[in-house]
This record gives structure tokens, C-alpha cells and sequence, in this order.
């Protein structure tokens, strides 16, 4: 069977194959997507993220928040119950720099964190001891993104609250770094509530108080769509 | 008329071949080795923060989510591909019955390999991973491990082009499209991820592919190379059946290729619907694989070579669940049900624990004690590192597929909000951290069986020596 150059031949046919099929093609169709109009309102999306929270993309790569969040909701029942007013499409992921859909959940899908009325301070309270907010938390805490400085006089407005066991030591406060605002900023950013021609919200019933599942009042499609950030 | 040089390879015995190969493979064996143990400790700390969150949480580096990059690419790249590579030159000079090419290139390329997993653990573990999985190495330690990579596979070629068999074994086919595979679909990764990257979710399209070609073709095929090469030559008998092998090739190369994008996810329909298909497809090379190994060990004759064998029958099987559970978990129903949870995991601890982990210690065992001669590894420590990759296997993977399961069975209930469907997965998670810590067991007992067989070999080498200068200096 000594048939190496069609072995190499068949190898090479079948790997350009799927290169085109799935890269080059793609690709070409994919890759020239620019910004579309929202339903209803005609407004451009996506936006490109400001500043501060696009530093907060790099810090979210930088951790691998990746491996435990996803930002992907399928159309499925369970995800668009949970996490999506609708289901994900390739537009929301436009200005994304690295794309992280993820392939796990062992935390909470957070394509739409930003809209799930988190306040900074509870975001800020939750990076720095998960388990304060959330109690059984599998979620690591950060401690790297707070400073905890002896305290000088009135504590600093931007100093957290924090409970015991949590708190401080008596006579110090913690201050959050840059790193954690930026990176707040960005999951603040974090949402898809507009509808798409591809991706139209799902009629709400009016006159019915409106509120999702998950304690989330519900868009609806004459809604103004809101800047992303 | 034969030229003269075929003749000397031609009566080659197998003495010669493996002192060919004995630096560089060893070389490769001995970071591969150090990269595995090294991996699994990353793995096992980044297994145990699901214990205890708040474990180890003082420096950035020591979050999870650098943790568990940098343990990955230390096994796949540190140690499951640099292994495959040394047993792939040794078994293609083996098979061609030909010294190995390039011997100090090849020892060359594997110390800056094994720089190149050294810079781009470190880059992980201090944040400047590239955010892609199976990619996270940034661009410098990446193109290094490309050039190291290429380096050893050009001597690999050039070996497998001088070959003195007319026969080509179906092994052959396996590594050398391994190599071939390797080599494109991580530059072309790399290229469009990072140097110039591709725009919005093209980046996970990319990286989906990367991510199925490298683990069903590059390592499977190494891998599965290895087996088919060592249960028919530790069986005494030819493999049960060429043409078979051969259709488990072509099978896999046109169907896997197009694995790897999950229903549901945010492309055009086609995309994941091919997919899908084509990785439910692979049940039929997994079958095949199957029938393949057993035929050929079934009721073989009980040699000495037996004890080894078992290495490569349970990796062997381990490869055909994984293929299985793979076709399975595409279906759109069942990805749908089991996607995101800890099913992900448990392939991918089937993959490197039941398969890689399995077949390579094997193999490197094997192909240390041909190139060292003498005494190499002890038999009975092998047969320990042995039981305990099985048992780790086997109790790092059951329970998170049970665990996934069951997580995934209660997110796709509107009632139970994430937390306690999550938590359903925590107890059979904790259980497979055992496993985590016999297969991390297993291979430090490996590591120290190796550096012995390797001590011992030097020394032996050097008493002629010494007894000589001692002899001067007496005199």
C-alpha cells in the first residue's frame, strides 16, 4: 500500500475543503459585515465600545473570563428565558475584539449582564468577595483589582461596602483600581436588547406590566433603543 | 542496480535505528514528561478553586481563568504534542527501517519547543493570552513553537521519504497527515487571529476550527497511529485489517474537519447544520476504530509484550467513547441540553487523560527502553503509572458526564434559576478532582521512572570512561 502521493494528495483536498468552507467563505460573506439599523427606530448598531470599557474587554481576555461566562444565547427556550430577549447573531458580535462566545457555564451566560440592573457597586461588591453577594458562589474573588488603603479621615466615595466577614479591618477601606471600573464598564456594556431584521424582539403584549423572568423589565420594539454602552 | 547506501540501510537492524533516534526523542520524551506533570498540577489547582473558590487567589496569575490555559497548554501542546511528535519520528524510522534525518536539528527545534511552551505558559499565566481557546499563546511564543514544530517535522519527512520498505504501513499515513494537519491549521489560526485578525464572530469560527482540527485530527491521529502500530506489534500479529485502517483515515479526514461549530450558535444555519451532521457522521470511523482494535487483540497470544499492550487497548478504547459521546453531544437536541455544562470538560479530560495520557506513556516507556538499551524503565512501576491513568480516567470523566447531565437537565428548566442548577454539577465535579490526582500521580511516578531509566543508561555509558581516566590517574 505504498500510495503516498495520494494519500498526501486526498489530505490536502480534504483539509483545503473544509478550509474553504468553513474559513474562506464565511469569510468573505462575514468578514465585509458592517453596522445595520435596529427595528422600528432605524438607530445603527452596533456601537464600538468608549473607552473605558473597551480597556475592560482586555482585562475580561486577560483573567479568562472565557472559560467559566459565555455570551451566547441560543434559541432555545431555557436560554431565551434566562439570559436573551432573543437569540444571538453574528451583527452583536461586530466590534467584539477577541469574539468570546465561550463553550462553558459554570458561571452565568452574560450577554446581557449589562442589563440585568447591577449596579456597579453590587458588580464591584461581587468581584471583590463573591460569596457576599451571592452566597454559595463558585466564582473566584479578585482582591487584585482593590486597593485596601488605611483609612484618612471620611472614606473615600468611591470605597466599597463590604459586610463581615468580608469587611476590612476597623480603620481601612477598599478602593477599587482602575482595572475593576474599567472592567465593570465593560460588562455594563454588555447588552442586546434592539431588535434585527435577522433577530426581531418578540411582540410584548401591551398593556400587560412588562416584566421577564428573571426580574428584567422587557424591551419592547418601539423601545428607544438604548446606546449600547 | 542497487546503490550502494541501500544496501547498508537496508541491513539496518533495529539496533541502529533506535540509536539514530535516541537523542532527540529523548529529549522530546523528557519535556513532554516534565510538561505533563507540570500541566496537571496547573489542572489540579484549577480544579481544586471548585472546592474552595477563594483558594490561591492572592496574584493575578493565580485566577482561574489564567490557571487552566496555561495547564491546557502545557498538556496539549507541552507535552501531548511534543510526545506524539517523538514517538512519530521514532516509529517512521522504525517502520522505514532508516536512520532518523537530521538528528541534532531535531534536538535543536525540541529545546526551543520546549522554550516556546515555556514563554507562552508564562505570557498565559501573566495575562497575555490572545483569548482563543487552545490558541492562548501570544504571537512570539506561537510562531516559536511553529518553527520548532516545522524543524521536527521536515526530519520527519525526510526520514519517511527514504523509507526502505516498499510497504507502507497505515500508521504512516496517520502521522505524517498528523504533521501535515498541524502545521496549516495552527498557522493559519494563528494568522488570522492574531497577526490579522478576522472581525467579530469569524474569530470564533476560526477558532472552532482550530480547536476540532487539532484535537480530532492532529492529536487523534497521532495518537491513534500509535495504537494501531502497537497493539498489532504487541499482539505478534498484523493489524486485523489494512483496508479497514484505511477507511478509519479517509473517513476522518473528509468528516472531521467540518466538526466543531455547536447548534445554536450565532452563524448562518448552514453552518452549525454541517457540522453537526458531519460529527454524527463519526460514529462510523469511531465503530470502525473499534472493530479495528479488538479484532487485532482479541485472543491474541499472552506474550511478554502483553503488559504494555493494555496501554494501547485502553487508549484505543478511550479514543472510540470519546468519538461516540462526540457524535452524540452534536446532535441539536442533545448539544442543546448539554452544551455550556461540564459535559465539555469530560471530553476533554477523555481525550487527554483516557487517550493521550494513556497512549504516550505507553509509547515513550516503549520507545525509552529500545533507544536506551540495558535495563530501561521498571516494569513494575509501569504497571502502577498504568492503574492509575486507568483508574484517574475513568473517575476524572464518569462523573462529570453524570454531573453535566444533571446540570444541564436543570438549566433547561425555567424554574431553577442558574445557581442550583449549577450546583448539581459540584459533587460529581469534587469526585473527579480524584481522578485528577491519580493521573497527576501517574505521571510524576513516570517522570521519576524515566529519569532513572535515563541516569542509569549515562552511567552505565560513562564507567568505560571513567574507569579509564581513574586507571590514569592511579597509575
Amino acid at each position: 500500500m505504498n500510495r503516498g502521493p495520494w494519500i498526501f494528495l486526498g489530505a490536502l483536498l480534504a483539509l483545503g475543503a473544509s478550509f474553504y468552507g468553513l474559513i474562506l467563505r464565511p469569510q468573505i460573506a462575514l468578514g465585509r459585515m458592517a453596522e445595520t439599523k435596529t427595528i422600528g427606530d432605524e438607530n445603527t448598531y452596533p456601537l464600538a465600545r468608549p473607552g473605558l470599557a473597551a480597556q475592560g474587554e482586555q482585562i475580561y481576555r486577560a483573567h479568562g473570563c472565557v472559560y467559566c461566562h459565555s455570551q451566547q444565547v441560543r434559541p432555545m427556550e431555557a436560554d431565551l428565558d434566562k439570559y436573551g430577549l432573543r437569540r444571538s447573531v453574528a451583527s452583536d458580535y461586530l466590534f467584539a475584539s477577541p469574539a468570546q462566545l465561550g463553550r462553558q457555564r459554570m458561571g452565568p451566560d452574560l450577554t446581557n449582564i449589562g442589563r440585568r440592573n447591577r449596579t456597579a457597586e453590587w458588580q464591584l461588591q461581587h468581584l471583590y468577595a463573591p460569596r457576599m453577594v451571592s452566597p454559595g458562589s463558585t466564582m473566584p474573588p479578585y482582591p487584585w483589582f482593590f486597593q485596601v488603603r488605611p483609612l484618612r479621615g471620611e472614606p473615600l466615595p468611591e470605597a466599597i461596602k463590604l459586610t463581615p466577614p468580608y469587611a476590612p479591618p476597623e480603620g481601612y477601606e477598599v478602593v477599587p483600581t482602575r482595572d475593576a471600573l474599567a472592567l465593570v464598564a465593560y460588562l455594563n456594556s454588555l447588552r442586546v436588547d434592539v431588535g434585527l431584521f435577522e433577530a426581531p424582539l418578540p411582540p410584548v403584549p401591551t398593556n400587560a406590566p412588562a416584566a421577564g423572568t428573571n426580574g428584567v423589565p422587557a424591551a419592547t420594539n418601539s423601545l428607544p433603543a438604548a446606546p449600547a454602552p | 542496480m542497487i546503490p550502494a547506501s541501500s544496501v547498508v540501510n537496508l541491513r539496518l537492524g533495529a539496533a541502529a535505528v533506535d540509536c539514530s533516534c535516541r537523542v532527540p526523542v529523548l529529549t522530546l520524551f523528557v519535556g513532554a514528561t516534565m510538561w505533563l506533570c507540570l500541566g496537571l498540577l496547573l489542572n489540579l489547582l484549577a480544579a481544586i478553586k471548585f472546592h474552595s473558590p477563594a483558594f490561591l487567589s492572592v496574584a493575578p496569575w493565580q485566577t482561574y481563568g489564567r490557571i487552566y490555559p496555561a495547564g491546557m497548554t502545557a498538556m496539549l501542546y507541552g507535552f501531548a504534542l511534543q510526545a506524539g511528535v517523538g514517538v512519530a519520528l521514532w516509529m517512521i524510522a522504525r517502520l522505514g527501517r532508516t536512520v532518523l534525518r537530521g538528528p541534532m536539528v531535531a534536538t535543536i527545534a525540541a529545546l526551543f519547543w520546549n522554550f516556546a511552551v515555556f514563554s507562552g505558559v508564562v505570557a498565559i499565566l501573566g495575562g497575555g493570552t490572545s483569548g482563543h481557546e487552545l490558541l492562548e499563546m501570544p504571537v512570539a511564543p506561537a510562531a516559536m513553537l511553529f518553527i520548532a514544530f516545522s524543524l521536527v517535522a521536515l526530519c520527519a519527512l525526510a526520514t519517511f521519504q527514504d523509507r526502505q520498505s516498499g510497504e507502507l504501513f497505515v500508521s504512516n499515513w496517520f502521522l505524517v497527515a498528523a504533521l501535515f494537519w498541524f502545521a496549516w491549521v495552527y498557522a493559519a489560526a494563528n494568522l488570522l487571529l492574531q497577526v490579522f485578525p478576522v472581525r467579530g464572530v469569524m474569530q470564533a469560527v476560526v477558532e472552532w476550527w482550530h480547536l476540532a482540527n487539532f484535537t480530532t485530527i492532529v492529536l487523534g491521529f497521532l495518537g491513534l497511529g500509535t495504537v494501531f502500530y502497537f497493539i498489532a506489534k504487541l499482539s505478534g500479529r498484523p493489524l486485523h485489517s489494512q483496508l479497514l485502517a484505511a477507511f478509519v483515515f479517509w473517513s476522518m479526514i473528509v468528516l472531521a474537519p467540518w466538526t466543531g461549530i455547536a447548534p445554536g450558535t450565532p452563524l448562518p444555519a448552514w453552518m452549525p447544520s454541517v457540522s453537526t451532521m458531519f460529527a454524527a457522521l463519526l460514529i462510523i470511523p469511531g465503530l470502525g476504530g473499534a472493530v479495528l482494535i479488538f479484532r487485532t487483540t482479541a485472543g491474541a497470544p499472552v506474550s511478554e509484550g502483553v503488559s504494555m499492550r493494555r496501554f494501547f487497548t485502553f487508549g484505543g478504547y478511550a479514543w472510540v467513547a470519546w468519538m461516540l459521546i462526540g457524535a452524540v453531544v452534536a446532535v441539536r437536541e442533545v448539544s442543546y441540553l448539554v452544551h455550556f455544562t461540564w459535559i465539555v470538560r469530560s471530553q476533554m479530560l477523555l481525550l487527554v487523560y483516557g487517550f493521550l495520557v494513556m497512549v504516550f506513556l505507553g509509547a515513550m516507556a516503549f520507545i525509552a527502553n529500545a533507544v536506551l538499551g540495558g535495563q530501561g524503565l521498571c516494569p513494575r512501576k509501569l504497571r502502577a503509572t498504568y492503574w492509575l491513568v486507568a483508574s484517574g480516567a475513568v473517575l476524572g470523566v464518569v462523573p462529570l458526564l453524570a454531573g453535566g447531565l444533571l446540570e444541564g437537565m436543570a438549566h433547561a428548566k425555567p424554574t431553577v434559576d442558574f445557581m442550583a442548577a449549577a450546583n448539581r454539577a459540584l459533587m460529581p465535579l469534587r469526585l473527579s478532582t480524584v481522578g485528577d490526582i491519580l493521573v497527576l500521580l501517574a505521571a510524576g511516578l513516570f517522570a521519576w521512572n524515566l529519569a532513572r531509566a535515563i541516569f542509569t543508561a549515562l552511567r552505565q555509558a560513562a564507567q568505560p570512561t571513567w574507569k579509564a581516566m581513574t586507571r590514569e590517574v592511579t597509575a
